[in-house]
């Protein structure tokens, strides 16, 4: 049945297990409750098709048109969709679990109540959807673009959440016990649920990397419209230092743990920073005689307002980085001379 | 049926090396090896793959190694940049991922250069508190830092 024209056919029920049906057209056709366990839908068209309560069990449906097609209630678990298009598709309750979505595209689609658990929707689009109640426990959605998705009340315990595309306050309603950020998905920073929302904020300007803000530090703040010339400050370990201000010629020694932030007003002009901590930039940076500028820090962060022209010398464990779009660099990185 | 427009891509799949010069008008995915020159809209290089050469792309995306001169609009890196690498981009991306020292991170660098954006160099100092400033001897910064604190 191969590219086979079934458009509109009414097969309600039928047992289509293990069929081949790539590239054939389904468009419109009734399919309710039908039995099409492990068929072969590769590219098929089901555009508006009626796959209420259907039996899609390990169904290739890679590249298929499911537009508009009603799956409620339908039984997808290890179905493969990459690549599939799902627009304004009904999958209200469905079982998706161990689902493939890798790239397939779910915008406008209805997820409410169906059960996504470890379903793979890397890369999938699934943007203005409704997933309110529905289970995506132990969920890859990394890279995932879920922007204006109504979340509330799904369960998202164990999913992968490294690179989503969505907005912090969708997480404000979901149930999540612990999630994933890692880029590999391998466990390695995961964060408790309660924490979710900030920690989203905070992988989204790429600082989840960075130790957070702890009111418990020591924390130093040098304000907008100070100069300070040819001064050494010594950072003590542990303590947050921010700067605001205009500092030029200075030498900054940052002890292990320390975290240096150069506000948006920040600039340091001709100073080198030397030490184990972690710098962030939102203002600039400028290396001016004395290099490398930075020496050794154990992370370096710039944000889309940070610009920053110097040589950065790396430690022998070398040095993270993150850099935000919207920054400006001329940047020269090296690595340990120990090395 | 419906027509689907096609995404032509070009794809240098896992375990495939290749040695030479591509031009492309479609996006090109590398998941094996390339050493040689490319020139494309889009280059996507995945966590297999590795590029060594002259990259010239509007879209460039790394998870695996590159090394060599990169051109590009939009670059959103991971994975590993080698030695003697430039990267000349208008907008750069490389996100931190991981909680806590120790763990693995996204990017390393060997010796490379950035050239991302328009830094402007020359920062404008604040000129009547410079004057101010002029007059006084330099500030013992870690006294004032610990009556602050």
């Amino acid at each position: 049945m191969c590219r086979a024209d079934l458009e509109g056919a009414d097969l309600e029920g039928c047992d289509l297990q293990g069929a081949n049906l790539a590239f054939a057209s389904l468009r419109e056709a009734y399919l309710g409750k039908a039995d099409l366990r492990r068929a072969n839908l590769f590219k098929a068209d089901l555009e508006g098709a009626n796959l209420q309560g259907a039996n899609l069990q390990f169904a290739d449906l890679s590249y298929a048109n499911l537009a508009g097609a009603n799956l409620e209630r339908a039984d997808l678990r290890k179905a493969r969709l990459g690549c599939a298009q799902l627009e304004l598709a009904n999958l209200g309750r469905a079982n998706l679990e161990d689902a493939l979505f890798e790239h397939a595209d779910l915008s406008d689609s209805y997820l409410g109540g169906a059960r996504l658990v470890r379903a793979q929707l890397r890369h999938a689009r699934v943007a203005r959807a409704v997933l309110e109640n529905a289970d995506l426990t132990d969920a890859d959605a990394r890279d995932c673009f879920l922007r204006d998705s109504l979340l509330d009340g799904a369960i998202l315990t164990g999913s992968k959440l490294y690179g989503t595309e969505a907005v912090p306050e969708q997480f404000n309603q979901v149930l999540a016990e612990w999630v994933d950020f890692s880029a590999e998905a391998d466990g390695a920073a995961t964060i408790d649920g309660s924490n979710l929302v900030e920690c989203y904020r905070r992988s989204k300007v790429g600082l989840l990397g960075m130790s957070p803000n702890c009111p418990d530090r020591v924390q130093r703040y040098l304000g907008k419209g100070d100069v300070l010339r040819h001064a050494v400050l010594e950072l003590s370990e542990g303590s947050q230092v921010e700067i605001e201000s205009f500092l030029r010629d200075c030498t900054i020694a940052l002890g292990r743990g320390t975290r240096l932030s150069i506000g948006p007003a920040g600039v340091l002009e001709g100073c080198q920073v030397v030490g184990e901590g972690e710098i962030v930039i939102h203002g600039k940076f400028y290396e001016n005689r004395i290099s490398p500028g930075i020496v050794g820090p154990s992370r370096l962060f710039v944000g889309k307002t940070g610009t920053v022209i110097a040589v950065v010398q790396q430690p022998k464990v070398l040095t993270q980085f993150a850099f935000e779009h919207g920054c400006s660099l001329n940047l020269k990185i090296r690595q340990s001379s120990e090395t | 049926m419906s027509e689907t427009p096609k995404r032509q891509e070009t794809v240098l799949g896992e375990g495939t090396e290749f040695e030479g010069a591509i031009r492309s008008q479609c996006p090109i995915t590398v998941s094996g090896n390339l050493l040689g020159d490319v020139s494309a809209p889009a280059l996507i290089v995945t966590r297999t793959g590795s590029v060594h050469g002259h990259i010239k792309v509007s879209e460039f995306k790394s998870e695996g190694e590159i090394a060599g001169e990169i051109d590009a609009e939009t670059v959103d890196l991971s994975g590993q940049v080698g030695d003697q690498t430039t990267i000349r981009a208008t907008s750069l991306q490389v996100r931190l991922s991981q909680n806590g020292a120790g763990g693995k991170f996204q990017v390393s660098f060997g010796n490379c250069d950035l050239h991302v954006g328009n830094p402007k160099k020359l920062p404008v100092e604040p000129t009547q508190l410079s004057k101010q400033n002029e007059k006084r001897e330099p500030p013992e910064l870690v006294s004032v830092l610990a009556e602050e604190s």
